[in-house]
């Protein structure tokens, strides 16, 4: 009988246990205060106030001084990635980048002024750029007294060479604009028609006259090459240090710091470089005398330590680690640690394909819009500073040329309308379509799925959705006979103009197989007013008319625009001149000083 | 938490005395009763035997009666009811009224997020994960024992080959194999142009959790027929010309049944534990469909917010578990009284 | 003893190589591309044939499975990467960082997990189970014995959130679960991995109290125990000089089971607590169908399971003289 005896016990202690689960849930649980989290105000999330392209003055250094900083000590990084490349032309990502800024400089850069506004100016070259027929060749002049890490000078040669060494078939990660630009023939790939310098051959479409004279010739006019060029993607590399797969762990630098040693997934340690002067560079102001920077901390450790601000964390910031999503709303209600945070809004934009080739009837398009539970998608991502504002457009704020609109009234009724999309479903060729929604099968995107399929049934639609393998994804949608009517996608602008938000995926010519047009939208008006917009030199207006084309690809209804997306960090209370860098949509180094 | 492989080790050894012991006990056991029977008079008289059973066995019945409660309750698991009712849910997505919004409408609450009721989200939960137990242990017990006898009655290269498969199996990170496996099957499974079925994932997940299961089986039931081969009464069967099919289901199986419910009442509450770990860990069932494990992930996701979603799922796997494993001893000390714990 | 480890350790590298092959050939089953990972945003058809002829991927299968088991011993050569020193276990396509030192890296916290659980689980459980053998029936013996069941029956996915809102969310007693590496600074080491030990061990050390408990009653009724007892020793003597021995035997055998398992398959743990383990290094890989590392850890991970397995045989037939190993 022991045994029974035995299990007795169990059962009482079973009981207990279960009692006080529960005492503990009536104290611990709840939604955590609503009416503190909704007396909030909503973050500021501005559109860019204005993107220009500065002058000669402009691009001067040294940068203008921040108040009240003072050179010195060690800045500290804690961030969850070790950055997966530091070879400048295996940088796509925008945290790469962000790393980048510290130790390679690019022929032009961004400079943001206290305003907001942004110029894009010289960074090695004396100014943003010349050209004098409408964009087909460019001239740079690179400034007196910039040196690599050794002390030598960077010399036209460099940068002819690290255009070059592009070609070379172990660098497939960066952006391909300038090499496809460089070769004969746009239209065949690069690669076939020049292989790289290893083999000794150069590049004759880059002239350099002398020592710090560049000229590009490019195949087709492009005016804003000299955005192309602030891309990280095409940062200097000296031939005479060039280590091929191996300068992807160690570079040489050519800005403010130099690496002294690197830990995989662990740490980078950062010093200055004494070769180079702040003199020439008008961008980076390089006042801690060290980096040091550290991996592996999810965004809910480095909330922890921002919050407990404690030791060595004091001197911390983050490049990319935004607040953990179930910390926002303690962060939100504590005054102190809003005043060490950082809000901006990305140049990330995220929204939802339709494919046009599928679902032919506008206005079965434009109900599914209307239909759209975007509020809710919105609340199952943590709400709006854990994901980003309701967009309305393809274009971001961040875009120069943006202009707000709303043709759908997604801001006045974000929950979706599925009155007014019956109406507009009445008025198609199918009243009630079925729509084939495929998505990433995470757990987030599972739910998102729930209530989506949830909204568009109301409004009359027979919704399939198909679960797809997320690290197949992008096959199963790539190809143009996709059997897929809806999809997930995001993308950013890789420089702030309409060109590259809208031509890759936009452009009806560019359809293909695995292409970025996953709406496969083919209208002749919107193909000639991309060419058009593409010729026009002057930016301002060039931003016009992305705008223009923005407003009539959403009459087409051809994407569901869901966020641009926001961030929302925290450093450290030792740290001045931590600031959101609009470019990489994440924190930025680059006026950072030690208090 | 961690997959039979593992932990039947133990009983695994238990077993083999208890099975040593019954096949003694049986030989001394002349009343007139069959052993069945004397079983069940053992079991009735135990209190807390009776209770782990009333307790598995309503278990058992809310997960067959899942759209007869959900029917009464009025609510069911796919509505997201916090989405579309304005004042469930606060901008974060999480419920405004506190203890993860449990009311008069919602008794366990809402779901973070889309606002899910918790209540018919775990009836329906229990339903998925305990049918799957359930099929796995019915297949891979089968599995086992076919295998288990084979490979100890045939002796030779079969048992050699079977031996080393078993051998193999056991050898596999069984976790990592776990969520390695169940795209895999599902891949195979179904065209890549195809629909996904809603049942496929289902499948899947018995499929993988079979295969990696029944290693554990019939490795024990090879070393009791190794034994029981030698013993007399086999030896008579078989010289007396009965045909191998004659004496593994007329001599040997009868022997082997107290081991193989006891393995099998031991793995089902680790396949509802294997299952859930694996809905933890996004390999499990896909959304619509409501899961015990996955509500464990969500809770793991909301806890720091919302520490209530995660109770309900918890509190009442453990009720499960410990029911279930009690039960296990209780049947354990029926068939055979001696067994020392 | 010689001859059985040579055929041990010869068989557990034919199982090692069984289980890679297979892992390889499920993993082509997968309709993917890593390819992708390679190819920067707007990638072009030309570039994604280059990377798979630089990843290898462009050879028949066999002879990429060649490539990956002759690259452990004699290193490797890739386009994408540079090269690749023995022991090579190729590249990760997610993270492009060698798979080799991401497990090194990884490892310590693995190791420190489960031996810092392994610790506490075996001496508390081999503590109550002997307190509760020698009080049989007592208070003490029963609670021991009760919470073994609710123990066992407990979700570590359920008691490790739990435990972290209350000691870490709610009270703020202890610092939220991570790795902090011992050389660095023990104490911050100790205090960070202090949960998840807690909490893996109220999980198994109720196993360790059940086995041990029933080890030494049974112990107790052998003949040795009786003979001494006759002989006028007393009790507690006989309970702690040798009863305890012959008890520990049963126990070795199953934590070395255990240990292979909660190195092997720290998924679930490490998953809880977000610590960057081998078991988070696996779970990644998988999300990412990232075949290098995929095939890395588990190769890795059976190679504890298997050589653990030898171990247990050796340190058994050292304990227990009547073992032969044959």
């Amino acid at each position: 009988m022991r045994s029974h005896s035995r299990r007795i016990a169990t059962a009482t202690a079973v009981l207990a246990v279960g009692a006080l689960a529960l005492a503990g849930c009536a104290k611990g649980g709840g939604g955590g205060a609503p009416s503190a989290a909704a007396s909030q105000t909503p973050l500021e999330n501005k559109a860019v106030s204005a993107i220009t392209v500065g002058t000669a003055a402009d691009s001067t250094g040294p940068a203008p001084e921040v108040a009240g900083a003072k050179p010195g000590g060690t800045a500290n990084m804690i961030d969850r990635d070790d950055f997966s490349h530091l070879d400048p032309g295996r940088v796509y990502l925008n945290y790469n980048a962000s790393v980048s800024l510290l130790f390679t400089r690019q022929l032009t850069n961004y400079k943001e002024d206290a305003s907001g506004s942004i110029k894009l100016v010289g960074d090695l070259a004396t100014d943003a750029g010349t050209t004098t027929d409408g964009g087909k060749t460019w001239k740079f002049t690179l400034k007196d007294g910039v040196k690599w890490q050794d002390g030598s000078a960077i010399t036209s040669g460099d940068i002819k060479y690290s255009f070059e060494r592009l070609f070379a078939d172990f660098i497939t990660e960066g952006p391909d604009y300038a090499e496809t630009w460089l070769v004969p023939d746009p239209n065949k790939p690069f690669r076939d028609q020049y292989k790289g310098p290893y083999d000794g051959k150069e590049l004759d479409t880059i002239e350099t006259p002398d020592d710090k004279t560049v000229i590009f010739h490019l195949n087709a006019p492009h005016p804003d090459f000299n955005f192309t060029v602030a891309m990280t993607g095409y940062g200097a590399v000296p031939k005479a240090k060039d280590t091929k797969q191996k300068y992807d762990k160690q570079p040489f630098s050519s800005g403010p710091y130099q690496i002294v040693s690197h830990t995989t997934d662990k740490s980078l340690e950062l010093e200055r470089n004494p070769n180079w002067d702040k003199n020439t560079d008008p961008i980076r102001h390089a006042y801690p005398d060290k980096f040091h920077m550290e991996f592996g901390l999810q965004s809910q450790q480095s909330t922890e330590r921002f919050l407990a601000d404690t030791g060595a964390d004091k001197q911390a910031f983050t490049f990319h680690n935004a607040v953990a999503p179930e910390r926002v709303q303690e962060v939100l209600g504590n005054a102190e640690a809003m005043k060490r945070s950082i809000q901006g809004l990305t140049p990330f934009t995220t929204f939802y394909n339709i494919n046009t080739k599928r679902v032919t009837d506008v206005n079965v398009r434009k109900a599914i819009i209307t239909a759209w539970p975007a509020k809710q998608l919105q609340q199952i991502a943590g709400g709006e500073i854990n994901s980003g504002k309701i967009a309305t457009t393809v274009l971001s704020p961040t875009v120069l040329g943006y202009e707000a609109s709303d043709l759908y009234g997604k801001l006045a009724k974000p929950e979706g309308d599925p009155e007014a999309a019956k109406k507009l479903l009445a008025s198609s060729s199918t009243p009630t379509p079925t729509i084939v929604y495929a998505y990433n099968q995470t757990p987030t995107q599972e739910k998102i799925t729930v209530a989506i399929k949830d909204a568009l049934t109301k409004a009359g639609f027979n919704v399939v959705a198909k679960p797809l393998n997320p690290a197949t994804y992008y096959d199963a949608i790539g190809p143009v006979d996709n059997q897929y009517d809806i999809y997930w996608g995001g993308w950013a602008a890789d420089w702030p103009t309409g060109s590259t938000a809208i031509q890759p995926q936009f452009d009806g010519r560019l359809i293909a197989d695995n292409a970025p047009n996953y709406t496969h939208l083919n209208v002749p008006e919107i193909n000639t007013a991309i060419d058009q917009a593409n010729t026009i030199a002057d930016p301002t207006e060039a931003g016009k008319a992305w705008a223009a084309i923005d407003r009539k690809i959403m009459e087409q209804a051809a994407i569901v625009p869901e966020y641009y997306q926001t961030y929302f960090g925290l450093y450290g209370s030792g740290l001045g001149g931590v600031r959101f860098d609009p470019i990489q949509g994440e924190q930025s180094a680059l006026d950072i000083w030690v208090k | 938490m961690t997959f039979p492989s593992s932990t039947t080790a133990e009983t695994g050894s238990d077993a083999v005395d208890t099975v040593a012991a019954a096949a003694a006990g049986s030989s001394a056991a002349v009343v007139g009763r069959s052993p069945g029977q004397l079983m069940w008079r053992r079991f009735r008289r135990d209190r807390t035997g009776l209770i782990s059973a009333a307790i598995v066995l309503a278990f058992f019945l809310i997960a067959l009666l899942a759209p007869v409660i959900a029917w009464a309750y009025g609510k069911d698991p796919y509505t997201p009811y916090g989405g579309n009712q304005p004042g469930l849910l606060n901008q974060y997505g999480y419920p405004i009224l506190p203890n993860g919004g449990i009311s008069g409408d919602f008794w366990f609450g809402l779901e973070p997020g889309l606002g899910r009721d918790v209540f018919t989200q775990l009836v329906y939960g229990i339903r998925t994960s305990l049918s799957i137990a359930l099929i796995v242990t019915v297949l891979s017990t089968f599995i086992g024992v076919t295998m288990g006898i084979t490979s100890g009655y045939v002796g030779g290269k079969t048992d050699y080959v079977i031996g080393r498969v078993i051998d193999t199996l056991l050898s596999f990170p069984s976790q990592l194999f776990l969520i390695v496996l169940v795209p895999v099957v599902e891949v195979a499974l179904v065209q890549p142009d195809q629909e996904t079925p809603a049942w496929l994932r289902y499948v899947s997940i018995c499929i993988v959790l079979t295969v990696l299961g029944w290693a554990t089986i019939a490795r024990l039931l090879r070393a009791q027929v190794l034994s029981l081969r030698e013993r007399e009464f086999i030896e008579a069967a078989r010289v007396t010309g009965a045909s191998p099919g004659r004496v593994i289901f007329k001599e040997l199986l009868p022997n082997l049944w107290t081991p193989i419910i006891i393995q099998a009442t031991l793995a089902l509450p680790l396949y509802v534990g294997a299952e859930a770990g694996l809905g933890f860990l996004g390999a499990g069932m896909t959304e619509p469909t409501p899961d015990w494990g996955r509500m464990f992930q969500v809770g793991a996701n909301v806890y720091h917010s919302d520490v209530t979603y995660l109770l309900f799922p918890g509190v009442s796997m453990l009720i499960f578990v410990i029911a279930f494993n009690l039960l296990g001893d209780s049947i354990r000390d029926a068939f055979d009284p001696k067994t020392k714990r | 003893m010689t001859s059985f480890l040579v055929r041990r350790i010869l068989g557990a590298i034919v199982i090692l190589i069984l289980i890679s092959l297979i892992t390889f050939y499920l993993f082509y089953a997968l309709p993917r591309d890593p390819a992708r990972a390679f190819c920067g945003k707007i990638c072009r058809p030309e570039t994604l044939t280059l990377i798979r002829h630089n990843l290898g991927m462009d050879e028949p299968l066999f002879v990429q499975y060649w490539h990956w088991l002759s690259g452990i011993f004699m290193g490797r050569e890739f386009t994408q990467f540079g090269a690749c020193p023995a022991p090579c276990l190729g590249y990760s396509f997610a993270t492009q960082e060698p798979v080799f030192s991401a497990i090194v890296d990884r490892f310590p916290v693995t190791l420190s997990l489960t031996l810092g659980a392994s610790v506490v689980i075996l001496s508390f459980g081999i503590l109550t189970g002997m307190l509760a053998a020698w009080k049989v029936g007592q208070p003490l013996d029963k609670i021991a014995s009760s919470t073994s069941v609710i123990g066992a029956s407990l979700q570590i996915y359920f008691v490790g959130p739990l435990v972290v809102f209350a000691v870490v969310d709610t009270l703020g007693l202890l610092p939220r679960p991570s790795y902090v590496p011992f050389t660095e600074d023990p104490l911050t080491w100790f205090v960070h991995l202090l949960i998840p030990w807690v909490v893996l061990s109220i999980i198994f050390t109720a196993n360790y109290t059940r086995m041990t408990r029933s080890q030494m009653l049974e112990q107790l009724a052998e003949d040795y125990v009786r003979t001494a007892r006759a002989k006028g020793m007393s009790g507690r003597s006989v309970f702690f000089r040798f009863a305890w021995r012959g008890a520990m035997i049963p126990i070795i055998t199953i934590f070395g089971v255990d240990l292979a398992t909660l190195l092997g398959g720290a998924i679930i743990t490490e998953q809880t607590f977000t610590l960057h383990g081998i078991g988070e290094l696996a779970v990644r890989a998988v999300q990412n169908t990232d075949l290098p590392m995929l095939l890395g850890v588990t190769v890795v991970g059976a190679a504890a399971i298997v050589f653990l397995n030898i171990v247990v045989d050796v340190l058994y037939a050292f304990i227990d003289p009547r073992v032969r190993l044959s």
